[in-house]
């Protein structure tokens, strides 16, 4: 018998792959009915450099069975507009979409788009592997958990199942030779799940606690990746890097080890509060040169809406500590969160860049799917576009002109403060 | 400057008379670069960027940060204000450079506002929004000038610069004057009382306003012209709070 293709899709920027699709494919991979019946391909797309009439004519020329997506606010766009492409020329591709975007309004996606088969909501490799097994002839759909999907007459939604218990369930996909770690664009995730839970973020909702990678094959593949010369830099893209010491202590120690040409470790997402000279020393030891942080807003009402943790006198001391020791810091603001208007957000910027961190980085809030803020609009007297990126248009006290112009103020202070001087 | 580098700060700009007639510019700029400022601006009427070899000069000893002054939105008025034949378009030569310039850089176009050129004000913040400008500071020059006569133009200047997604601020207009547009005030974005060495005096009303402690007043020289008819308490403000916040 022939095996089913199926291929799993991910529009990236910048030449990034998809870490996702890895999982997905080493877990379904450990089921032998689909190994023997199934082929798939991993297919990262640059959306930068690629329209959507070249991944139609890519895909038209591998002819899968199967596609699956993996879908952001900033790439929805793309993913529609193939998928609605695909199904019409090939009407038998079964389209299936997962990831941060479509997973939480999986329904509002089929309503909206009859192109569309299958919506995975929540972690994806055990619900793809029984999808995927219940498409090559074995199972039935209605009892996969955590699918909303379409019969011919009516779009359905089975139970949550519960995420995976023990993530070694989960086969590395660098070790598994399914991803092969890349200069700059290489991620390690050490953990799943948030210690916090800020109402703007998806990350760690609805899951109560943290869940770890073993540490041997956290090692393995930092050994992986950094045996090769060509990798000069990676990132750990665990939600808080220094949540706990110990184990920073445990992780800094497999990456000082295996670190033999110096690569850098960039952008990691840090807790600035939790910085103290200790957890420096620990940084620069595993060659940490820039870390990211908080607090997006610091106006204390805002942040107990938002449920966000911020201590100012700590994180300007972490911010210190860090620069000091040339470990570049990347502060973080959200424009149009609820319980801020124009001048608070002015005020936390102020705050920020008088702490002199390399970099202030301005966004406009972007009402996710999956968070708190998306699922209790109303309650937060939030307006946002229903549509990804789904930005804020208003809250109570910052109207839709002013968040308009905190944005374009935003960007001349970015372009002011983030400098970057002629290196000649 | 090495004495203010102490101070820990990471920024200098050079101003004054107009920097770029010193012939060691290039030299100072270096100078600061070395001793490790980030951000070197430099306030300059913009002609001496109208020789590209000298823009290029300064930013490879570390200058990126700009802010060119702005008189007028065409030769006449430009260089009659400037009192200097062909200035104008030297000055647009050198936005024009500062624009076609590729490395990164920071471009505020500061217009000063007197009573021969606010008629001329949306012109020329439609010709300062051709050059690739980061921010347009509308700047109070003249005592001489009615806030009730510039107000309409300040309005439509905000206007303009907004639709073209450039920020754009005021300086040295009484809060009272800029309601509804406090997002605009230079001096509350910065938190400070004034960006200017002139003496102001609060008049009656002001004791009455909201803003009464962070708002200069009017010049004197303008309430002996104007009297105080044109300025009122503002008596509610939803954002004092916070705009007295920034002041902290």
């Amino acid at each position: 018998m022939n095996k089913k293709r199926v291929a799993l899709i991910s529009f990236n920027w910048a030449n990034h792959f998809s870490l996702a699709l890895g999982y997905l494919k080493a877990y379904a991979l450990r089921d032998r009915f689909i190994q023997e019946n199934a082929e798939i391909e991993i297919i990262d797309f640059d959306t930068e450099v690629l329209n959507v009439q070249q991944v139609v004519y890519y895909l038209s020329q591998i002819k899968p069975d199967i596609i699956g997506f993996s879908c952001y606010c900033w790439n929805i766009g793309k993913v529609l507009d193939t998928a609605r492409i695909i199904k019409t020329v090939y009407p038998h591709v079964k389209i299936i979409l997962g990831g941060p975007e479509a997973g939480p309004i999986g329904v509002k996606y089929l309503r909206e788009n009859n192109f569309l088969d299958v919506v995975i909501r929540g972690e994806g490799e055990m619900t793809f592997a029984a999808l995927l097994k219940y498409y090559l002839g074995k199972g039935r759909i209605e009892e996969i958990g955590s699918l909303s999907y379409r019969t011919e007459s009516q779009i359905l939604e089975t139970p949550e199942s519960p995420p995976i218990e023990d993530l070694s369930d989960i086969p590395s996909p660098y070790l598994e030779g399914i991803l092969t770690p890349r200069d700059k664009v290489t991620y390690i995730e050490t953990y799943r799940g948030c210690m916090f839970k800020c109402h703007y973020c998806f990350e760690g909702k609805n899951i109560p606690r943290l869940r770890f990678f073993p540490d041997e094959r956290v090692q393995k593949e930092i050994e992986l990746v950094l045996i090769n010369p060509e990798i000069r830099s990676l990132h750990f893209i665990d939600t808080v890097f220094n949540h706990k010491k110990e184990r920073l202590q445990k992780i800094v120690e497999m990456i000082s080890g295996a670190n033999r040409f110096g690569a850098e470790l960039r952008t990691v997402e840090i807790i600035a509060e939790f910085v103290d000279q200790e957890t420096v020393d620990l940084f620069r030891k595993a060659n940490v040169r820039s870390v990211e942080t908080g607090p997006q807003t610091v106006n204390k009402d805002t942040l107990k809406i938002v449920n966000r943790y911020f201590k100012e006198d700590k994180f300007r001391n972490g911010v210190k500590l860090l620069e000091e020791k040339g470990i570049e810091v990347t502060t973080d603001l959200i424009i149009g969160l609820p319980g801020d208007n124009f001048f608070k957000f002015l005020k936390s910027a102020r705050t920020l860049i008088d702490m002199k961190p390399s970099t202030v980085v301005f966004s406009i809030l972007h009402v996710l799917p999956g968070t708190v803020l998306y699922d209790k609009a109303e309650e937060f007297g939030l307006k946002f576009d229903d549509k990804a990126p789904h930005l804020v248009l208003g809250a109570p006290d910052f109207p839709y002109e002013d968040i308009d112009k905190a944005v374009i103020m935003a960007y001349s202070l970015d372009k002011e403060y983030n400098i970057r001087p002629f290196a000649g | 400057m090495a004495s203010l580098k102490e101070k820990d700060t990471d920024s200098v700009v050079f101003y004054g008379g107009d920097t770029t007639v010193r012939k060691d510019l290039p030299d100072i700029v270096r100078f600061a670069r070395d001793y490790g400022y980030r951000r070197i601006k430099i306030v300059t009427n913009g002609r001496a960027f109208s020789e590209i070899g000298f823009l290029q000069e300064i930013m490879e000893k570390g200058c990126s940060l700009f802010e060119i002054m702005l008189w007028g939105s065409n030769p006449p008025l430009h260089d009659h204000l400037t009192q200097t034949a062909g200035s104008f378009w030297e000055t647009i030569r050198g936005l024009e450079n500062l624009a076609g310039f590729p490395d990164e850089k920071f471009v505020c176009v500061r217009i000063p506002l007197c009573i021969k050129n606010y008629t001329d004000l949306e012109n020329i913040v439609a010709t300062a929004l051709n050059f690739n400008i980061q921010r347009i500071i509308l700047s109070i020059h003249d005592h001489a000038l009615s806030f009730q006569s510039l107000l309409p133009h300040i309005k439509n200047a905000i206007n303009i610069s907004i639709f073209n997604r450039i920020w754009i601020q005021t300086e040295g207009i009484p809060f009272c004057i800029m309601q509804g547009m406090e997002q605009h005030i230079g001096e509350i974005s910065h938190g400070v009382n004034t960006v200017y060495d002139r003496t102001f005096r609060h008049h009656d009303y002001c004791s009455k306003c909201l803003y009464n402690e962070l708002c200069p007043g009017p010049e004197v020289k303008y309430l002996e012209k104007f009297g105080a008819k044109e300025f009122s308490p503002v008596l509610a403000n939803k954002f004092i709070q916070d705009i007295k916040a920034l002041y902290e």
